[in-house]
């Protein structure tokens, strides 16, 4: 945040000095009225600044300061032929070269780096109001018509507690109507109480129930 | 086990390109940014031009400019929220810093006509700052926040063994809520259902607290280069290119406890920790036009076309769940804890995701009357200006970035656009604002209103911006300062049931917007 704030002052204080046009006349409020008078006088005198300019080569200007300018114009070096146009750093595991081929070439990472998990933040797109007319049987609403428009719950009365079902977890026979049904695959039926047991590559397993 | 792989693919086909539809409306429900000029008269510049926003609203306002400016805009915000969830009340704070319309104007006159010119502008501006830290907490004996997650676990039917991997379809939830046995199957008169351990403390009629901690940061910042032309002082036409640069993270924490003394009754607490951030950059073109049927008067027409985005999600969460007897059934303690990240089940990295997100088009209609367009600043007096705009919110789109998208991932996107059309509406917003001028000083009211965009009437959202501010403009270079306090409501769903009817928290948000402007003539 600092620099930002510096990088603004500079900017400011590089512009205060070059707006000297209207230090003398009024300053235009281009909402109003914008003149287009000064900025033609400005042209003019620029015009005459340009004309009256001596003739400078930069390159042989900037050669004399820095050897870099003058490498730069070595036609004959092999490196800096035309045809040679490509990245030399190949760390990044891919260079360019528009001459033979007009996208990236991938020299190919030598390291191996595990799968990114692409799973993004899901939603189960029936949560939201008036969209699924189909909202299998709930507790709240023993129904097969779905969610009214307003449903919702944001007081602790006593219906909350009404509505819905009890399951205790020492008698789990008491209730049948749960939306919550799960149907796990058929080799595979983790009941109550049990802990995965991780027997596949890459699992991840649970810490035993009871410790 | 074939079946099983056939299933996992399908349900992983069916996700990776999921979205929420909640991203739709954070990328389109806010008020205009602008230079402290325009925040003062509300952000109106549809028609009013003359100000380096135009080339964020109507680029034809640029046309105004026969004159060069630089201009440069700090902020300060100050958040304030207060919350009500479930009947309980919370408030809380947070600070930071923001910037308004930054940038350069370039206004040339023709050489051959006096009254025909054009202007090019090179600008950035915050569009949208999401600093933000909302915190609210609440007794709730309706519903748990693990039951999301015994939803989407149940739905899934995918085995435990099968979300328990290193590289699991449902890292960020059922993974972890099962892991720590936040969530675990139970048998029901034959059958196997999947319940939250919480819901043994709501079946018993007891309450759990659940408190909310959120805490948002970036914003979209929006880089733009702008061209209009001045037709014989009659007719302006402008058109702006811009790229939105979006940076949003946040992070959420939401803790639900047992309220009761009872040791053991199942379940003690949970904290579940969330770690998300959103970055990508886009595209979008602002074309408008105003015209000036004779002095004073001017009416403008701007259209903004969708900001075509490129996004990447990153995510991390993490759950800790203290669990008691009976459910925790060990002969050595009362109770246990048990802590696991969803790094775990994505390969001990963040999970990514990608994907191509559209914000909906904008139209502005706008009129504005200056009192006295002369040259003589000292003889400029006042002008009024009003925009209404409107926002297609329920025309946000997301899309896979796959080049051969599956049948499944069409359907799904299809089914999120429904999603996205039934709960969000298309609003209008309102912004009007005057100036008063004494010679070099400037005095600025305005007024904006930001329409609910939830379709559904029990939810109420808003945006009201009440500024004021105050000018100097002398010997090349101008200062403005400019106060905005906004007064905005909105929800938020701490999460949502398919079964069960949903819980939200109002917000009442206070936010006050201290900007500054500088700029230079020439």
């Amino acid at each position: 945040m600092q620099t930002k704030i510096l990088l603004l002052a500079l900017s400011a204080a590089a512009f205060s000095s070059c707006s000297t046009a209207y230090k003398s006349a009024q300053t235009p409020d281009d909402v109003y009225y914008s003149p287009v008078k000064i900025a033609e006088e400005e042209q003019k005198r620029e015009r005459e600044e340009v004309k009256n300019e001596p003739y400078v080569d930069y390159q042989i200007s900037m050669g004399i300061r820095d050897r870099r300018w003058r490498d730069f114009r070595d036609d004959y070096n092999y490196d800096n032929s035309p045809y040679n146009y490509t990245c030399k750093n190949y760390s990044y595991g891919y260079y360019y070269n528009p001459y033979y081929y007009p996208w990236a070439i991938y020299t190919g990472k030598t390291s191996y780096s595990k799968p990114v998990n692409t799973t993004p933040r899901m939603v189960n797109l029936n949560t939201y109001n008036g969209y699924n007319s189909n909202v299998a049987t709930g507790k709240t609403f023993n129904t097969n018509q779905g969610k009214p428009a307003n449903n919702y719950n944001n007081s602790n009365s006593r219906v909350g507690n009404l509505i819905r079902e009890v399951i205790t977890p020492s008698n789990n026979s008491s209730s049948s109507n749960n939306s919550r049904t799960y149907t796990p695959p058929s080799s595979n039926n983790s009941s109550s109480g049990s802990s995965s047991s991780g027997s596949s590559s890459g699992s991840v397993s649970r810490p035993k129930r009871g410790g | 086990m074939k079946k099983h792989l056939l299933l996992i693919s399908l349900f992983i086909s069916s996700i990776t390109y999921a979205q929420v539809p909640e991203d739709a409306i954070r990328f389109s429900f806010y008020p205009q940014n602008g230079t402290a000029r325009n925040l003062a008269i509300g952000g109106a510049m549809g028609s009013l031009g003359g100000d380096l926003n135009a080339t964020f609203v109507n680029p034809a306002g640029l046309g105004f400019y026969k004159t060069g400016e630089f201009v440069l805009t700090p902020g300060f915000l100050l958040n304030n929220n207060k919350i009500s969830y479930r009947e309980a009340a919370s408030q809380n704070k947070k600070d930071n810093f923001a910037f308004g319309t930054t940038g350069l104007v370039l206004g040339y006159g023709s050489r051959y006509k006096k009254n025909t010119s054009n202007a090019l502008s090179f600008a950035v501006t915050q569009t949208a700052n999401f600093n933000n830290h909302i915190q609210y907490k609440g007794l709730n004996n309706y519903s748990s926040f693990s039951e999301q997650f015994a939803e989407e676990f149940a739905k899934s039917g995918i085995s435990i063994d099968d979300v328990l991997v290193n590289n699991s379809p449902l890292p960020y939830g059922s993974a972890p809520a099962l892991y720590t046995y936040l969530i675990d199957t139970v048998t029901v008169n034959g059958k196997i259902q999947v319940k939250g351990v919480p819901e043994y403390i709501l079946d018993a009629g007891q309450a759990l607290q659940q408190e909310m901690i959120k805490t948002t940061k970036g914003g979209i910042t929006e880089i733009a280069i702008g061209y209009a032309h001045n037709k014989n002082d009659k007719w302006y036409i402008g058109a702006t290119l811009a790229v939105p640069i979006i940076n949003y993270s946040s992070h959420t924490v939401f803790r639900e406890s047992d309220t009761s003394a009872n040791a053991a009754n199942n379940f003690k607490q949970f904290e579940y920790t969330d770690n998300f951030t959103t970055k990508g950059v886009g595209a979008n073109a602002k074309i408008g036009i105003i015209y000036r049927p004779k002095d004073y008067i001017r009416i403008g027409l701007a259209i903004h076309t969708p900001s075509f985005m490129s996004l990447k999600d990153t995510r991390t969460t993490s759950l800790t769940t203290q669990l008691e007897r009976p459910y925790w059934n060990s002969p050595y303690s009362m109770d246990t804890t048990i802590v696991i990240s969803s790094r775990e089940f994505t390969n001990n990295q963040p999970g990514e995701s990608r994907y191509s997100q559209n914000t909906p088009f904008k139209a502005i209609l706008s009129a504005s009357y200056v009192f006295r367009e002369i040259e003589n600043v000292k003889k400029q007096r006042a002008f009024i200006t009003a925009d209404i705009e409107y926002v297609h919110h329920r025309g946000s789109k997301f899309g896979s970035q796959n080049e051969e998208p599956t049948e499944d991932e069409k359907e799904y996107y299809k089914a999120l656009t429904r999603v996205i059309k039934a709960n969000y509406k298309g609003n209008f917003n309102f912004r009007v604002g005057g100036e008063l001028k004494f010679n070099v000083f400037m005095a600025r009211l305005g007024f904006a209103y930001y329409g609910n965009p939830y379709k559904d009437a029990a939810l109420k959202a808003r945006r009201m911006l009440l500024s004021g501010g105050l000018g100097y403009r002398n010997k090349g270079m101008f200062i403005d300062i400019t106060y905005v306090h906004a007064m905005n409501k909105d929800v938020d769903f701490p999460y949502r049931l398919e079964d069960r009817a949903n819980t939200y928290a109002t917000l009442k948000q206070q936010r006050g917007n201290a900007v500054a402007t500088v700029g230079f003539k020439f």
